[in-house]
C-alpha cells in the first residue's frame, strides 16, 4: 500500500463537513454512475487476466478526470482486510468491491467525495456523495464525467437497451440515485412499512442505512431508485426530487406531531439521552446510531440548544460517527479490547454534551398530578 | 450470484471472489494455458481443420441451423445462458447479442415490438460472431466455434 493511501485513512472525509438543503431529514445524497467496456467480460466472469486488460485500458480514462490526477489510489491486492473493512465503514468501497483482488482499483479524490472502483461489478463505477439534497447537481457531476469517459473509451452500448451492465436488469443510462433520509417521525409513529409500500408502487425503494444493528436503531433509512433506463434519467430525477419534497414535509409533520401529542414521553427520551452524555460510562455502537438520532431530533424539534448553531452540532455528529464505527475505532486506537471501545466511544460522545443544553422549558417541565 | 451473496451477507469476512468462482468451477483461466502447453499439435490442427470447414462448408448441413437458435453459451466468454436465467446476470457485453432472444421473451409487452433486427444490428453481429469464432477458436471451444460457424453461414 502506497503511504498516501494509509494517509488517507487517517484523515475523516473532509466533506462531511458540509451542509446541504433540508440536511435536518436528508442528510445526504449519492449518485452512482456505471461503464463497461466493449468486448470485455464483466468483473462478475472475468479472469485475472481481462480485469489487468480492462484497468490498463480505464486507469488512464480516470486519471483525466478532474479531481482525479492525483486522486489516492490503491488496487486491492494492495489493502489489508482492515484497510477493507474502514474503506467499507466510509462506504469508499462497495461489498462486492472489497471482496476482490487481482486488477480490481479504488480511487479517491481529494475531498472524498468521489470514488471511482475498476472492475466492480462493472468495469468502472463512479460514487459521488453530497450532504443534504443534491440530487440535481450530482447528476450533472456524474454526466460531465460519463461524457469524458464516453469520448476516451470503447463502450459496451447498445441502441435498445442504453449502456450495457452485467445485469440485464440494470441497462439504459447507467445513472442510480441514493438517499440517505433520517425518519425518527416516521419510525415512532410505525410509518415506515406503510412509506416503503407508497414508495414501492413509484417505482422507488427504502431499505434501513445499518441493517446489520437492526433497522430503528438509527432511524436512517436509504431512499433509492433502480437504475435509470435509457433516457429516463432527468424523469426519475424530477420524481425522486418530488418525492423528497413531499417525505421532508411529511416527516416534519410527524414530528411536530409527536412533540404535540407526547411531549412527556418525548422530552423523556431526550432527557434521558442528555443524562446519558453527561453521566455515561461506556457506549456500544448500536446505542450511540440510537442516541445520535435522538440528537438529531431533539435538536430539530428545539429540545435541545446548541451554542454553535445546529449546522455546527450535525457535523461533530456526522464525524463522531464514523470515528466511533467499530472498524475505526480499532485502527485509530490500536486494537483496544472490547471494554476499552466502548469506554472511548462514550468519551467521545460525552464531548457532545460540552456543546449542546437542555432548551430552559424543558428543564422546567412541570410533572403531571394524578 | 458469487457477488450478491457478499452484497447481501455481512462483510466481516471477505470472501475472495476469484477463489469462490473457482471453487464453484466457474471460470479457470489456468486449464486453458494449461491445455494449450500440453496439447499444441493436437490444437493446432483442430483450428486448421475447423479454417478449412469454415472456408469450404457454406450451406451444408441444414439440421444445424437450428441449433444456433439455442446457443448455450456466450461464444466469447462462455457465459452460460443457464445461469442468466437464474440471475439475471451476463457475462460480458456479447452476450446481449448472443442471448437477444432470450432478452426479447423477457422485455415487458409493449417494450421492444418494433421489426427488430435493422440491417445495422445484422452487421454488428456479424462482426462481433467472427470475433466470437476467432476467440472460441483460441480458446479451443470447438463446440461453440461450430456453432457460430454455421450461425455466421445462414447470415451470408
Ligand atoms: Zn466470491
Ligand atoms: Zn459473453
Amino acid at each position: 500500500m502506497s503511504i498516501r493511501f494509509s494517509s488517507h485513512l487517517k484523515q475523516l472525509p473532509p466533506w462531511f463537513d458540509n451542509h446541504g438543503p433540508e440536511d435536518g431529514v436528508i442528510v445526504g445524497t449519492m449518485g452512482r454512475l456505471v461503464r463497461n467496456l466493449k468486448g470485455e467480460v464483466f468483473p462478475g466472469w472475468s479472469t485475472a487476466e481481462s480485469r489487468k486488460r480492462v484497468a490498463e485500458k480505464l486507469i488512464p480514462v480516470v486519471r483525466s478526470i478532474p479531481g482525479f490526477k492525483q486522486a489516492t489510489h490503491a488496487e486491492m491486492t494492495e489493502l489489508s482486510k482492515e484497510e477493507r473493512k474502514l474503506l467499507l465503514e466510509r462506504k469508499q468501497i462497495t461489498p462486492c468491491l472489497a471482496a476482490r483482488q487481482d486488477g480490481c482499483h479504488v480511487f479517491i479524490n481529494k475531498k472524498q467525495d468521489t470514488i471511482i472502483m475498476l472492475n466492480e461489478e462493472e468495469h468502472l463505477a463512479a460514487h459521488h456523495f453530497a450532504a443534504g439534497n443534491k440530487l440535481k447537481s450530482i447528476v450533472t457531476d456524474l454526466r460531465k464525467k460519463a461524457q469524458l469517459i464516453d469520448k476516451q473509451a470503447e463502450i459496451a452500448y447498445n441502441k435498445e437497451y442504453g449502456y450495457l451492465t452485467s445485469m440485464t436488469a440494470e441497462c439504459g443510462d447507467g445513472i442510480q440515485l441514493y438517499m440517505v433520509l433520517h425518519l425518527p417521525g416516521h419510525a415512532m409513529l410505525n410509518q415506515i412499512d406503510k412509506l416503503e409500500r407508497a414508495l414501492n408502487k413509484m417505482h422507488l425503494n427504502l431499505s434501513p442505512f445499518y441493517s446489520e444493528y437492526g433497522e430503528e436503531t438509527s432511524n436512517l433509512y436509504v431512499l433509492f431508485s433502480t437504475p435509470t433506463p435509457s433516457g429516463s434519467t432527468d424523469d426519475i430525477l424530477g420524481h425522486m426530487s418530488n418525492i423528497a419534497e413531499n417525505l421532508v414535509e411529511k416527516e416534519h409533520l410527524l414530528r411536530n406531531k409527536i412533540s404535540a401529542e407526547d411531549f412527556l414521553h418525548l422530552s423523556d427520551i431526550i432527557g434521558r439521552t442528555y443524562g446519558m452524555l453527561l453521566y455515561g460510562r461506556m457506549m456500544g455502537y448500536p446505542e450511540m446510531l440510537y442516541t445520535v438520532s435522538q440528537l438529531r431530533l431533539a435538536l430539530n424539534l428545539e429540545f435541545l440548544e446548541c451554542e454553535r448553531g445546529e449546522s455546527s452540532l450535525l457535523t461533530l455528529l456526522n464525524n463522531l460517527l464514523l470515528m466511533a464505527a467499530p472498524t475505526h475505532l480499532a485502527y485509530t486506537a490500536e486494537e483496544p479490547s472490547p471494554q476499552l471501545q466502548k469506554v472511548l466511544r462514550m468519551h467521545l460522545m460525552s464531548r457532545v454534551a460540552n456543546a449542546i443544553s437542555l432548551n430552559d422549558d424543558l428543564s422546567q417541565i412541570s410533572f403531571p398530578k394524578e | 450470484m458469487l457477488l450478491t451473496q457478499i452484497v447481501n451477507g455481512q462483510v466481516t469476512d471477505l470472501a475472495l471472489c476469484e477463489t469462490c468462482a473457482r471453487a464453484k468451477g466457474l471460470f479457470d483461466p489456468q486449464s486453458l494455458t494449461f491445455a494449450e502447453k500440453f496439447f499444441p499439435e493436437e490444437f493446432k490442427a483442430k483450428v486448421d481443420k475447423l479454417v478449412r470447414e469454415l472456408a469450404g462448408g457454406q450451406g451444408e448441413k441444414k439440421e444445424e441451423k437450428k441449433k444456433t437458435d439455442v446457443l448455450t453459451k456466450c461464444p466469447v466468454c462462455d457465459f452460460p445462458l443457464e445461469t442468466y436465467r437464474k440471475t439475471g446476470r451476463m457475462g460480458c457485453p456479447d452476450c446481449y447479442t448472443v442471448f437477444s432472444r432470450e432478452l426479447d421473451i423477457l422485455a415487458a409487452p409493449g417494450e421492444n415490438q418494433g421489426p427488430r433486427p435493422t440491417e445495422e444490428k445484422e452487421d454488428q453481429s456479424r462482426c462481433s460472431l467472427e470475433k466470437q469464432l476467432h476467440e472460441a477458436i483460441a480458446r479451443e471451444d470447438y463446440e461453440t466455434a461450430a456453432q457460430l460457424r454455421d450461425k455466421l453461414n445462414k447470415l451470408n
